[in-house]
């Protein structure tokens, strides 16, 4: 109970100290603008009134619901091709040399470069952000899976044949529920990578999302309507992982 | 035999890939105007490199990484350090960090192109701002998992505090930096990519833009595949500098 108590009260003093360190930063941010050691920053009391106008705005939340969406469609469709394409290549030794090399080498194509190339297949709308989004997306979940299932085939090796059980239930009873856990964080991973690029491509060449408001109110020099899309961005990429680290506790609880 | 058998399954499927794409251009299934066939794209990468700068632009681009990875591992090491001996310090920043973490690091790019106009300045910035958390985490980890037997003996010895930190818990946190910066490295490239791209300012960025822009798409095709090659190559070498220190752990 003490034990408890004591370490209630840690949590509390070191969320205390944590508002202390925001308050401080947006102090010295303050401090900076005023005494003019800073050009081109708007001050807080500048970007928060912007922030809450472009709250009560439906702009901004149908932005948000824009990027989301992208985010949520690439990490679903990375999300089910690298699950695929990661058991094929952990449960045989044969799928492995054949696709191991290719994904190999396109995991370290860094997913940006794509944007120029995918703009010329598809165009400048959400066809684009999607494939972008998935291709950063894909590489976490297939690593991950790859990983697990090869894991489990040399740890359970014996024991399948012994039980001579047939490739679908194996699949069905060993690699599924034992890749499972490795399965979920890499979807975890995978989403925030696909915000970033989603909203890397909006940025560039995608009219639409937080992506496309922040550049626009950039390149009008809406400075504090700029600041506070990306302090609400930054809010949006942490609740988003706040929510999937919890979702993926929880899941790995059950 | 059974080698010769396992380097031609490598091989299948990369061969089997730019076939496919040779025979989508001669088939008409795609328009070549989008899609140019492979044979246009290598020649569009051998002028490239011969006469039109690629070989620059790739230099530009590796060396603004690579720097703004080295001025973002000056900040993150000792911050880290700092963070995972402090309680105080880590606790007065935990939200600060949390946030600028999940912030995503293009977001950033426009204000600091207000602040410092296009430049080296603004891409090192940026590639710094983006590249410092990988290696800020993986110094915190690996400090606070510093071996406690390692810390004992430090205590028996009687090492001053200085010396426990930069003789025994830095050297043994090397391995999960390595780690940080390894991830970081592949971030600083695209950084310095998006930051090209934005403001067009020289680099492998700008010059696959301003090939888009100016339709020369067999251009856009081959840069692609160069800025692949640098990010192949770039990892390859930071696997090796990784396995390196995880051997050369002497404490």
């Amino acid at each position: 109970m003490s034990r408890t108590a004591s370490g209630l009260t840690a949590a509390i003093r070191s969320s205390l100290l944590g508002l202390v360190g925001v308050a401080g930063l947006t102090a010295v941010w303050a401090g900076a603008v005023a005494g003019g050691l800073i050009d081109g920053v708007p001050s807080p009391a500048e970007v928060f009134p912007a922030l809450t106008d472009q709250l009560q705005a439906s702009e901004l939340w149908r932005a948000t619901g824009h990027t989301l969406g992208m985010t949520a469609a690439a990490t679903a469709i990375a999300t089910v091709v690298a699950v695929l394409l990661g058991t094929a290549v952990g449960m045989s030794a044969a799928m492995d040399r054949l696709l191991g090399s290719t994904i190999n080498t396109l995991r370290f194509v860094p997913p940006v470069a794509l944007i120029p190339v995918v703009l010329l297949l598809m165009g400048f709308g959400p066809g684009s952000e999607i494939a972008v989004g998935a291709f950063a997306a894909l590489w976490p979940v297939l690593l991950n899976v790859a990983s697990a299932t090869s894991d489990l085939r040399h740890r359970f090796e014996d024991m399948t044949k012994i039980e001579r059980l047939n490739p679908v239930r194996k699949l069905v009873t060993v690699y599924v529920p034992g890749a499972l856990p490795a399965t979920i964080t890499g979807v975890r991973l995978a989403a925030a990578l696909a915000l970033i690029l989603v909203v890397a491509i909006e940025m560039l060449a995608v009219p639409q999302g937080l992506g496309h408001q922040l550049r626009f109110a950039g390149d009008a020099l809406q400075l504090p309507t700029m600041y506070a899309y990306i302090l609400w961005t930054g809010v949006v990429g942490l609740l988003l992982n706040t929510v999937l680290l919890a979702g993926e506790r929880r899941l790995r609880w059950t | 035999m059974k080698h010769a058998t396992h380097v031609a399954q490598r091989l299948a499927l990369p061969v089997a890939l730019v076939g496919l794409w040779q025979l989508a251009v001669n088939a008409g299934w795609v328009n070549t105007v989008f899609v140019p066939p492979p044979a246009d794209v290598l020649e569009a990468g051998y002028d490239g490199f011969t006469e039109n700068g690629l070989l620059q632009a790739t230099a530009s681009t590796t060396g603004r990484a690579l720097l703004g990875l080295a001025i973002a591992a000056a900040v993150a090491i000792p911050a880290g350090l700092l963070f995972a001996i402090s309680e105080l310090v880590d606790s007065l920043t935990s939200p600060v960090r949390e946030f600028f973490r999940s912030l995503p690091t293009v977001t950033v790019i426009p204000a600091l192109m207000v602040v410092v106009g296009p430049g080296d300045s603004l891409t090192l910035l940026a590639v710094a701002f983006g590249a410092v958390w990988p290696v800020l985490l993986g110094t915190m980890l690996g400090v606070r998992q510093t071996d406690q037997t390692l810390l004992d003996v430090a205590k028996v010895h009687r090492l001053s505090a200085w010396d426990s930190v930069f003789r025994v818990r830095l050297p043994a946190a090397l391995p999960q930096i390595m780690t940080g910066l390894r991830i970081s490295l592949a971030i600083a490239l695209v950084i310095a990519l998006v930051v090209e791209m934005m403001s067009g300012h020289g680099g492998l960025g700008s010059l696959v833009v301003e090939a888009r822009s100016r339709f020369r798409n067999a251009d856009v095709f081959a840069i692609v595949a160069v800025i692949g090659v640098v990010g192949l190559a770039l990892n390859a070498l930071m696997v090796r500098v990784e396995r390196r220190s995880q051997r050369a752990r002497v404490v």
